[in-house]
């Protein structure tokens, strides 16, 4: 691994000579075609969002109420909206639900990713079928997923409920799965997981395959045995991989919002209202833009947070 | 000679024909056209004959106009008028709901109609409960078209077995006949027969208790509107509502977050005895489970202390953005005609908004109907405020009623918290 | 002595495998065939205390109602172009930036690359704001065109990443080869790269397209008339106009998962390679 970051280092020098300015001309004047090449793209990625990022910053300073917007200019009201997201429980609860729903979903997927992927890197008849099925709710899009979950959780008429009972559960007929607050948090985790589980899988796999079979049968011959292959030899490693997934993942749970939006809308009574549901609400709901987008730098700093984790343990990892 | 007439008329030919041709484009170009939105109904095809008679009407009585109309679904409809709004986009001429029309109105988005709705002469004739909703600061900015009220549908038959002949009329009955309606019938010691539901996810079925306990939602004070929801009485008619749940027991527990849409369904599945619904319901639970032929009752709402109904319905209203006010105006007094009033009514299973038009036997001689529109004068409707809007879509009205259903607050917090709430919106302070 | 005790350890293992297969598939499957088995059904089939997984009298009709009498079959060609456009943008801007970033190493490289990556990982809820206001400025609300701009930015930090990814691959003494024959840089990208990473650019493409076919915030926010809703708004204003209707609500869910089905099953070999550049979690 220090050979890699020692790669970076190499490279970044190459392309950004220390020295005097002028050789940095020459390399913009002898590189001039490489821009051209990268110009459509990076007009889009600044016109769509770095701009939009430098307007929300802005908005979230203003009073921007929708409905007045056809008679007065929203003024400026400095960090009113800041104070108001501050002291606002629901704020404070979005944000608690938010951190334990990232947590739940993160812990679960990256377990069972984990086990799926060391399944799927036995060798036993029948390995492809298994390897195709795991895909399946992956390949599901996510609108139509949350939809068909909700049919399974429905209370009256849903598989789940009558499974459970079928079983002897008969305290499940007619539970209602997304009624109560935190079944209905819960309920979505499992979809959210479900949804998950096939990336996180898949990457794992990879990560797995490049593991050489003679450091097992080393292990073997030992005596090391399952359990003890994995925890000392499978996860450490691809303890970077892994690493990487758990930042990943976190990142988009924490912006959760198809599955929660088309499952619960943020009911019952407020209590799965994540902060994406709830910035989002704020915005086209209530129509105040200005405390809207205080919501959205809230969460666009929490999240970039946890972005630069991301960014740094990828640049050890990857040469650019 | 013969040459020259034969190139004469050969020119006077083409001359006719270069005229025909820069007339029918001409005409094709300054054909203008008038945007309209309808909503969707729940009868789609008749609504499409019904507006295609209509257009042609009006298109025949204006040449060189053409009628667009757009059929919007009720959800997420308040939010497409919003950026339609906002972007400049909106229609000439539109069907908007009762409540969302003075949020509009206050946007400066809607046309005051005050005058030319004077001017029509029988302005005295509207539903009472549609012009207060339509009146924003004592001006008018919708044209009332017309209203629907909620009455209960019940099964007649599963009352007949418990011995009940009559439908209750006071809520103390009420809440037996639905303890005697809930059931277990798979005897695995939970009932799957449920005699009503609360409907915690909308908010029509509750609100108008406060109205049948002898309060009101909101009251206009010296500072402006006031929320009454903390109220004694409010408090009290809240509770009953909510007793059915969490004392009673005769809702489904799902009940907490179903609306309309999860009622119906166990009305049609023959799992719940009670709706709170609208008149055009009657005909679909029939239709989508023929089983229920002959079963279904209607009656007004039992009274607490008197019987009321949230009464909404729709207005046409004029966008001040339009261009073409004349023209759509036009098209407005054609949708109010006796005729298309009645035929749309008939439609929508709905009542005119002209109530002359009421007495029309094909109203009056309606079992259904006849009960629908003899309840029409309890009608109410939420305050007529712009800030009404946003009650409704910031969703405290369902969030404190699943509060309560949920035992995460008492009825009094909740109510208290759903004041304070309201008055936040309506800009009251002590 | 040794045998025996191998073999018992061995069907242990193939149980303990064989089990978790079997409930990874159950878990993996099930609901995706609850759902093509609800499509099939009729409604009385449905709502009923014991249900069945395959329809005692499987039926058409929900797809001929959602087919015939509702939207969805807009709503579907609609998503289909904001799709395939998408993709067809991204893919072209994409590989240009992608050759420009594996093929150079200029100042700025870096710092840049960094960015595409971070910008990957920002929330829509932060930029759906102020984009909102602004297509509300250009008239772009209630269009198409608000879509393809959106997503066309949003999938270039994948697509960019992914083409890199193979353009290193590509050995460049065949582009130095057709450089020294005369070739223009250009032209050695045309006629030289792109042929050799077609696959690479048809997995590419294959996750744009996936990624503008699922997305729903955006599509929701910005589009309202109903004749221009795409597939995921569309499926959840047919939620039921009266009263919740599951089968044919099912029967669409099954039509708005063909596509992505198809795609999927596509590039199942290179599903993989996505995951340096992160969001390809459909």
């Amino acid at each position: 691994m220090q050979k890699q970051v020692a790669g970076l280092h190499k490279n970044v020098g190459r392309a950004s000579p220390r020295p005097a300015s002028k050789s940095l001309l020459r390399e913009i004047k002898k590189n001039w075609i490489a821009y051209l090449f990268i110009l459509p793209a990076m007009v889009g990625i600044f016109a769509v969002i770095l701009v939009p990022l430098v307007q929300a910053i802005v908005i979230s300073f203003k009073r921007y109420y929708i409905l007045d917007i056809l008679r007065e200019d929203p003024p400026f009201v400095g960090l009113a909206n800041y104070a108001a997201i501050l002291s606002d429980p629901q704020f404070w609860y979005s944000l608690k639900i938010t951190v334990w729903f990232t947590f739940a979903c993160v812990a679960l997927t990256m377990l069972f990713g984990l086990l799926i992927a060391i399944l799927l890197d036995q060798d036993f008849p029948g390995k492809d079928i298994v390897a195709v099925s795991v895909l399946v709710p992956w390949v599901i899009p996510r609108v139509a997923s949350s939809i068909l979950w909700k049919w399974i959780y429905d209370d009256q008429f849903g598989i789940l409920n009558y499974m459970l009972s079928k079983i002897g559960l008969k305290s499940f007929a007619s539970f209602p799965w997304l009624s109560r607050a935190g079944s209905a948090f819960w309920a979505v985790i499992i979809v959210v997981v479900w949804q998950s589980v096939p990336f996180i899988a898949v990457s794992l796999l990879a990560g797995l395959k490049t593991i050489p079979n003679e450091v097992y049968e080393a292990a073997e011959i030992d005596g090391a045995g399952f359990w003890q292959k994995t925890t000392l030899i499978s996860i450490p490693m691809l303890r970077n991989l892994i690493t990487i997934l758990i930042v990943m993942s976190t990142i988009w749970d924490f912006k959760v919002f198809d599955q929660m939006f088309v499952m619960t809308e943020g009911g019952p009574a407020g209590s799965t209202m994540v902060l994406g549901i709830y910035t989002w609400m704020m915005a086209f709901g209530r129509l105040q833009m200005g405390l809207a987008s205080a919501l959205a730098m809230i969460m666009f700093v929490l999240v970039m947070i946890v972005t630069v984790i991301y960014l740094k343990l990828l640049m050890r990892e990857e040469t650019l | 000679m013969t040459g020259k007439s034969k190139f004469s008329r050969l020119a006077v030919v083409l001359g006719v024909v270069l005229l025909i041709m820069t007339m029918t484009v001409g005409i094709a170009f300054s054909a203008t056209t008038l945007e309209v939105w309808i909503m969707e109904t729940g009868n789609p095809d008749g609504a499409k004959a019904f507006f295609n008679t209509v257009n042609s009407e009006f298109e025949a009585a204006h040449p060189g106009v053409k009628v667009n109309l757009s059929w919007i679904p009720w959800l997420g409809a308040q939010q497409k008028f919003l950026t339609s709004i906002t972007g400049g986009i909106a229609p000439d001429v539109a069907e908007l709901g009762t409540t969302w029309t003075p949020d509009y109105a206050y946007m400066g988005a809607l046309e005051d109609l005050t005058e030319r709705i004077n001017a029509l002469g029988y302005a005295s004739e509207f539903v009472p409960a549609l012009v207060e909703s339509a009146t924003l600061d004592g001006k008018l900015y919708g044209l009332p078209w017309y209203a629907g009220n909620r009455c209960m549908i019940y099964r007649k038959d599963w009352l007949e077995e418990e011995g009940i002949k009559e439908f209750p009329k006071t809520w103390k009955e009420f809440i037996e006949v639905t303890k005697k309606l809930t059931k277990d019938l798979d005897g695995d010691g939970k009932p799957d027969r449920f005699g009503f539901s609360v409907n915690g996810g909308s908010q029509h079925e509750f609100m108008p208790l406060i109205w049948m306990n002898g309060a009101e939602i909101a009251v206009k004070t010296e500072k402006g509107w006031k929320s009454n929801v903390d109220s004694p009485e409010a408090i009290e008619a809240i509770r009953l509502f909510s007793d059915l749940y969490l004392e009673h027991k005769v809702s489904p527990e799902g009940s907490v977050t179903w609306s309309v849409l999860n009622s119906r369904k166990a009305f049609t599945t023959e799992t719940l005895g009670i709706v709170i619904d609208l008149p055009l319901l009657v005909d679909r639970f029939q239709t989508d489970n023929p089983n229920l032929k002959g079963k279904i009752g209607v009656a007004p709402i039992p009274a607490i202390k008197q019987t009321a109904s949230f009464t909404g319905g729709s207005n046409v209203v004029m966008f001040s953005q339009s261009k073409k006010k004349d023209l759509a105006w036009d098209y407005m007094k054609l949708l109010l005609e006796p005729k298309h009033q009645l035929a749309w009514a008939d439609l929508v299973k709905f009542f005119p908004a002209r109530t002359s038009i009421l007495n029309d036997p094909s109203i009056a001689n309606d079992p259904v109907l006849s009960v629908y529109a003899d309840n029409l004068k309890y009608g109410r409707t939420y305050p007529a405020i712009h800030q009404w809007g946003q009650v409704e879509n910031t969703k405290i009205l369902i969030t404190a009623m699943q509060e309560i259903l949920l035992e995460k607050k008492t009825v009094e917090q909740s109510m208290a918290d759903l004041a304070k709430a309201m008055n936040l919106l309506f800009g009251y302070q002590e | 002595m040794r045998n025996p005790k191998l073999g018992r350890r061995a069907l242990l293992k193939y149980t303990v495998i064989y089990v978790a297969a079997a409930a990874v598939m159950f878990v993996s499957l099930f609901p995706f065939l609850w759902m093509i088995s609800t499509s099939f059904k009729p409604t009385s089939e449905t709502f009923t205390r014991i249900p069945r997984l395959i329809p005692k009298n499987p039926t058409l009709d929900n797809y001929k109602m959602v087919l015939g009498e509702t939207m969805i079959p807009k709503y579907f060609l609609n998503s289909l172009y904001v799709a395939v456009l998408t993709t067809a943008i991204s893919i072209i801007v994409a590989s240009l930036g992608a050759y420009g970033f594996s093929r150079f190493r200029f100042p700025g490289r870096t710092p840049a690359l960094i960015m595409i990556l971070g910008v990957q990982m920002f929330p829509s809820q932060v930029i759906i704001i102020p984009l909102f206001i602004v297509m509300k400025n250009l008239a772009l609300l209630n269009t198409h065109k608000s879509l393809l701009v959106s997503y066309t930015t949003f999938t270039l930090p994948l697509t960019v990443w992914m083409l890199k990814g193979f353009f290193d691959e590509i050995p460049r003494e065949l582009e130095e080869a057709a450089l020294i024959d005369g070739c223009s840089k250009l032209g050695a990208f045309t006629k030289i790269v792109l042929p050799l990473s077609l696959q690479g650019i048809v997995a590419s493409a294959i996750f744009a397209f996936i990624g503008a076919w699922n997305e729903f915030m955006f599509a929701m926010t910005f589009i309202n008339l109903e004749e221009l809703k795409t597939m995921p708004v569309g499926l959840t204003s047919f939620f039921g106009r009266f009263t919740v209707e599951w089968n044919p609500l099912m029967a669409a869910s099954v039509l708005f998962t063909i596509p992505s089905l198809i795609f999927f099953a596509l590039v199942q070999h290179n599903l993989a390679r996505g995951l340096v550049a992160g969001a390809v979690k459909g």
